[in-house]
């Protein structure tokens, strides 16, 4: 009887201690669980939790000088023998930016020569960036068919800018993506301020130029908002006169914002007129081409 | 168990990136672009991941003279009422002592082209949104076309309806959203 008392004791214990070890595992195999539940969404959160400032293509700012009268000039564009000399990865990143807005220059100025020449040199800057697969010999191929016809070819140079984009936030390099959009952006900037020259010549380019205060604005908010991945602080380090020169221009706000229909169409009115001067428009030039000069210098 | 949390891992990790990948160029495969007049693809177009009861913000530059068509489409999952905001951001400079009006919200953004420098004499200033356009009361259009009369920094909302919920199973709640932009000169209207 005692023996048997103790046996079911034993058996009593044995079953109360395996439950309390089952609940103490149960609980701990819940929190490291929970544990590895949130580190598995944790990529879909942080892709979540983004906002976007997409950046226009340098291609909308061609397609417009080029509406607008101003004259074509190849003397404006990166010498394409440099890009050898880029073999830092930010320097490449830039300057990928910058020839594929060369590229969208001469295409949008039915430049074929040009336009052949500078998507070459982007196809092996994007190799050695290791987005060599987005611009395939179907897509050169489809480029020298359409040859003759100018608006074909804008479209295809100007998708090399796009799938590069998809490319690199494909693939998480949203620092490189920085870069680029940069390059790109500064290049089709340094194009129209140069094209263009006198002040008074053309007031509706250089409305477009004071616009792109707003686009600038995008622009360094996405490049601070990655400015932990390489490259991206050292330059917005260097961009400072740039952007003290497009703080300086004028906002005028002409009112509430409004929503109206006119003949169908709905017309976002009040919004805000970005004046520019004579002076800043020199300054803002002088700013660009330095940064320009800089970002496509060859390395030491 | 433990074969189960992996597969449980290996589920969600997986999972994530193929509905990362299948938004991939989303906007264009599913925005239909069909109706109305040819317009220009614009870059600014986006596709991304969204789960149910998130909102997300796109920003957009719509230059002046030019006359845009935004599409926004969505996986099914996401249901049909995706609701979409335009807002116009503005700066208000805070020396002005401008107030705030009832139409206008303010808006916090990390960093805009004018703060923080040192070396500026930069006025101080505060971001304001101002809604232009809200679709859940345009019967939750998923398209718009207009013109802005000045280039404008836009800020559009997306609002996916639904329990922000507490289920871990976050593969069931997500899905592709779509913004597509397209643009065209502004042509002018009348005689």
């Amino acid at each position: 009887m005692k023996k048997s008392k103790l046996i079911a004791i034993f058996v009593f214990g044995s079953t109360i201690y395996a439950c309390t070890e089952d609940v103490k595992r149960d609980a701990k195999e819940e929190a490291v669980n929970e544990k590895l539940t949130t580190e598995a969404e944790a990529p879909i959160k942080e892709h979540l939790d983004r906002a976007y400032y997409p950046i226009p293509s340098p291609e909308q700012m061609f397609g417009f000088i080029s509406d607008n009268g101003v004259a074509y000039s190849n003397q404006l564009m990166n010498t394409t023998d440099k890009v050898e000399s880029y073999t830092d990865p930010s320097a490449q990143a830039l300057n990928f930016g910058v020839y594929t807005a060369d590229l969208a220059y001469a295409a949008a100025y039915q430049d074929i020569e040009a336009t052949i020449k500078l998507y070459k040199v982007v196809k092996r800057l994007g190799s050695e960036m290791n987005i060599s697969e987005i611009m395939t010999q179907e897509t050169m191929s489809k480029m020298q068919e359409n040859m003759q016809d100018p608006d074909s070819l804008a479209v295809i140079a100007g998708d090399s800018y796009y799938q590069a984009v998809e490319f690199l936030e494909q693939n998480g390099q949203e620092g490189k993506l920085a870069l680029m959009s940069l390059g790109g952006w500064i290049e089709s900037l340094y194009i129209t301020l140069n094209a263009i020259g006198d002040f008074e010549e053309n007031p509706k380019t250089v409305q477009r130029i004071a616009d792109q205060k707003i686009t600038f604005g995008n622009l360094y908010t996405y490049l601070k908002k990655h400015e932990d991945k390489v490259g991206v602080e050292g330059i917005i380090n260097q961009i400072h006169d740039v952007r003290d020169v497009f703080a300086s221009l004028r906002e005028e706000r002409s009112g509430k914002a409004t929503n109206t229909k006119e003949n169908g169409k709905m017309v976002f009115g009040g919004g805000t007129k970005i004046a520019i001067s004579k002076s800043q428009f020199e300054n803002l030039k002088t700013a660009i081409n330095e940064f320009r000069s800089k970002i496509t210098a060859i390395e030491a | 168990m433990k074969i189960l949390f992996f597969s449980l891992i290996a589920f969600l990790t997986i999972g994530s990136s193929v509905a990362q990948s299948e938004c991939h160029m989303y906007h264009k495969k599913n925005c239909d672009d069909k109706e109305g007049i040819m317009m220009k693809y614009d870059s600014q177009s986006k596709s991304a991941v969204i789960a149910k009861g998130q909102t997300s913000e796109f920003h957009l530059v719509a230059y002046r003279n030019l006359d845009y068509r935004v599409i926004i489409c969505s996986d099914e999952v996401l249901g049909e009422q995706v609701q979409f905001k335009i807002y116009e951001k503005k700066k208000v400079y805070t020396h002005n002592k401008e107030e705030t009006t009832s139409s206008e919200e303010e808006y916090s953004e990390e960093s805009s082209s004018e703060t923080s420098s040192k070396r500026s004499t930069i006025p101080e200033h505060r971001i304001v949104k101002e809604l232009l356009y809200d679709n859940s009361t345009d019967n939750y259009s998923n398209k718009i076309e207009f013109t802005a009369e000045t280039t404008m920094s836009l800020l559009i909302e997306i609002t996916v309806p639904g329990d922000g919920g507490t289920s871990k199973l976050k593969l069931r709640e997500i899905g592709c959203v779509g913004v597509l932009i397209s643009h065209i000169k502004s042509q002018p209207t009348g005689f």
